[in-house]
């Protein structure tokens, strides 16, 4: 088991080197360079200025200098300097994190205690109309693009109605509140963002859940259990469903890199300073340690995902042993 | 008498697989069923408690008296006390019937009516299906045993709640031939010891010689013939019965090819008029296109649904 670990564990480190290469590469290629908003739209600044700002950066070196510059001050834990605003990256990065990770992991679980059970009873009840409406229902969550839902229900719910806040996470007025306003005052904040963040991720997992109930529920155990004389409960709930969830703890791992893309889309509509935020920002101004850094900490979070999904199913399936 | 059966009709959708059943087990008797794959006994076993998937599934008409009782008419809370407690199953594949993720003690647990000092009833059911080995082995999943084994945990299962009925469906096919002998000598002790009341569904006819009382044999949904197994494995009177025994391969004969029965068993979708055996029969005369026949008496305790009974047997 923990040679296992250790073995995957190396694995990934080489995978996530080849990931930091095509990335770096890509970043570099796309069109646009971090000096063009300080030079290349500004005529009063001559050429000389131009190359002097590109060699300050390091930007006239060949890219696979700067790649190796920039790797070996990455295994030291060193991001570099945002260009932006010459602050160092990691600290900009520790900053924001907390935030895109409370509001993601508030709508996994969301999406885990709304999403399983409406694909077991939809699997229990197949055909009925609780099941067809579930399934227009986590298909319209599925389909509508992330940020007309988002603007729809700022709209309604935040302007028409006045009932939430929506943007940012904190009152102007935050540092006056107490304690208890302090979270409520957040709390509102999460809300409208959390549930559009969650509603997109219904389908996936309700519609799994779906089809590996129904899959369950066809297996010889099943027409066993009741065989035995167990109660209807017993037999969907305890010997059906223990096996119907299995596939869905892969599912969760796999999900990371989904949640860590979909949030550059929420944060920026609702203003939110997460990662996802701070990444759009990035691309836009080319800044190229912020956009590594990022996407560094975003790749070895999916493969932490991945090598968790694979842990935790030998955990929860006797019959699988980490080898 | 403990289990009647009377005129059982199932149907898949709109194809009716199980054309009118009658059948009758004595306490502490084996009945056994024999027939090709896909002839509706397997359907016919799992009747008796419907357990047959009630989507796909529908019992038609007939009656299933347990001890003068009509399960048919239970209610589901009534069925479920007699599921696993009165009548018990265990099937062909010990692999696949076992939750993977369960252990077998958890398995074995349930269906103990006594919720007190499991552990001992547990030891004491290992003991008598030949699970020794596993006895205190608590974390043990069916994963982990063998065929042989889990069929033996399959059959601890079955006994577990000293059954009236236990229905055997194919309990051997899924294994190796030595282990079949094992289980088979298991399943006869088991029945000798505690006075088992068995229907042992199987196509193979050797298995079912050895173990049942008596036999009936099934062809296309119907039972074509039955009596006590002297009298079927003597003095069949079914061409499909000769049919059977005469293919069953022998030593003497080792050279030569199987005697094999023409032909292939009809679709339920689109039997044959008349005897639903017509095309596939040695014996046939035009006569027998006109109706299904009847089961008609052959001597005490055996019948057989042939026009042709008396000349079947004089030859």
């Amino acid at each position: 088991m923990n040679k296992f670990i250790l073995k995957r564990i190396m694995g990934l480190i080489f995978l996530l080197f080849g990931i930091t290469v095509v990335t770096f590469i890509v970043i570099h290629i796309a069109p646009g360079k971090p000096t063009d908003l300080e030079a290349q739209f500004n005529p009063k600044v001559s050429m000389e200025a131009r190359e002097r700002i590109s060699h300050l950066y390091g930007l006239d070196k060949p890219l696979a200098i700067q790649y190796i510059e920039w790797l070996k001050r990455v295994v030291r834990l060193d991001f570099g300097i945002s260009f932006m605003d010459s602050r160092p990256v990691m600290q900009k990065i520790l900053e924001r994190i907390p935030i895109t990770l409370t509001i993601e992991l508030i709508s996994i679980v969301l999406i885990l205690l709304i999403g399983i059970p409406i694909g077991v009873i939809s699997a229990v009840k197949e055909g009925s109309f609780y099941d067809k409406f579930m399934t227009v229902f986590v298909f319209i969550g599925f389909a509508a693009p992330t940020f007309w839902l988002s603007l729809i229900l700022m709209d309604f719910i935040g302007v028409r109605w006045g009932l939430l806040p929506i943007s940012g996470i904190k009152s102007l007025e935050f540092e006056k509140f107490g304690f208890l306003e302090k979270a409520i005052d957040i709390s509102k904040h999460l809300v409208l963002p959390v549930l559009v963040s969650a509603f997109g991720g219904l389908a996936g997992i309700s519609r799994y859940m779906r089809s590996s109930m129904l899959n369950v529920l066809k297996q010889d155990y099943i027409r066993t259990a009741r065989a035995k004389g167990l109660t209807e409960k017993e037999v969907l709930y305890k010997h059906a469903l223990k096996n119907a969830l299995l596939p869905v703890v892969t599912i969760l791992g796999l999900s990371v890199p989904g949640l860590i893309g979909g949030s550059v889309i929420f944060e920026s509509i609702f203003s939110i300073p997460g990662m996802g935020r701070l990444f759009y920002e990035s691309v836009m101004a080319r800044d190229y340690p912020v956009i590594m850094g990022v996407l560094v900490i975003g790749a070895i979070l999916t493969l932490l995902g991945n090598l968790l999904a694979d842990i935790s199913y030998a955990a929860v399936d006797p019959r699988i042993k980490l080898e | 008498m403990l289990l009647q059966i009377k005129n059982l009709k199932v149907d898949y959708g709109n194809i009716e697989v199980v054309r009118g059943v009658d059948l009758y087990i004595n306490k502490g008797e084996c009945v056994g069923i024999i027939g090709e794959s896909g002839c509706g006994k397997t359907t016919v076993g799992l009747s008796i408690t419907k357990l047959i998937p009630e989507r796909k599934g529908n019992i038609s008409s007939g009656e299933i008296l347990l001890e003068d009782r009509d399960i048919l008419k239970l209610d589901p809370e009534e069925l479920r006390k007699i599921r696993g407690k009165k009548i018990s199953y265990v099937f062909q594949e010990p692999f696949s019937s076992l939750n993977p993720v369960f252990t077998i003690y958890e398995q074995i647990k349930e269906v103990l009516e006594d919720k007190k000092d499991t552990n001992s009833q547990i030891v004491e059911l290992f003991k008598s299906v030949g699970l020794e080995k596993i006895i205190g082995k608590k974390n043990i999943y069916p994963h982990e045993l063998s065929g042989g084994m889990q069929q033996r945990a399959m059959i601890a299962m079955a006994i577990a709640s000293n059954p009236s009925l236990v229905v055997l469906d194919e309990p051997t096919t899924a294994l190796d031939v030595t282990i079949q002998h094992q289980i088979l000598d298991l399943i006869a002790e088991l029945k000798n010891r505690m006075n088992l009341s068995i229907l042992f569904i199987s196509h193979d006819l050797r298995i079912v010689f050895s173990i049942a009382d008596k036999i009936g044999i099934m062809y296309a949904g119907k039972i074509v013939e039955y009596g006590p197994k002297e009298k079927i494995s003597s003095n069949p009177a079914h061409p499909y019965t000769i049919g059977l025994i005469d293919s069953i391969p022998s030593f003497e004969h080792r050279k030569k090819l199987f005697n094999a029965i023409g032909g292939r068993a009809p679709l339920f979708s689109d039997l044959p008029k008349g005897c639903k055996f017509y095309p596939r029969c040695r014996f046939r005369i035009d006569k027998c296109l006109e109706k299904e026949p009847e089961l008609e008496l052959v001597s005490d305790n055996h019948v057989s649904r042939c026009i042709r009974i008396a000349y079947i047997v004089s030859v």
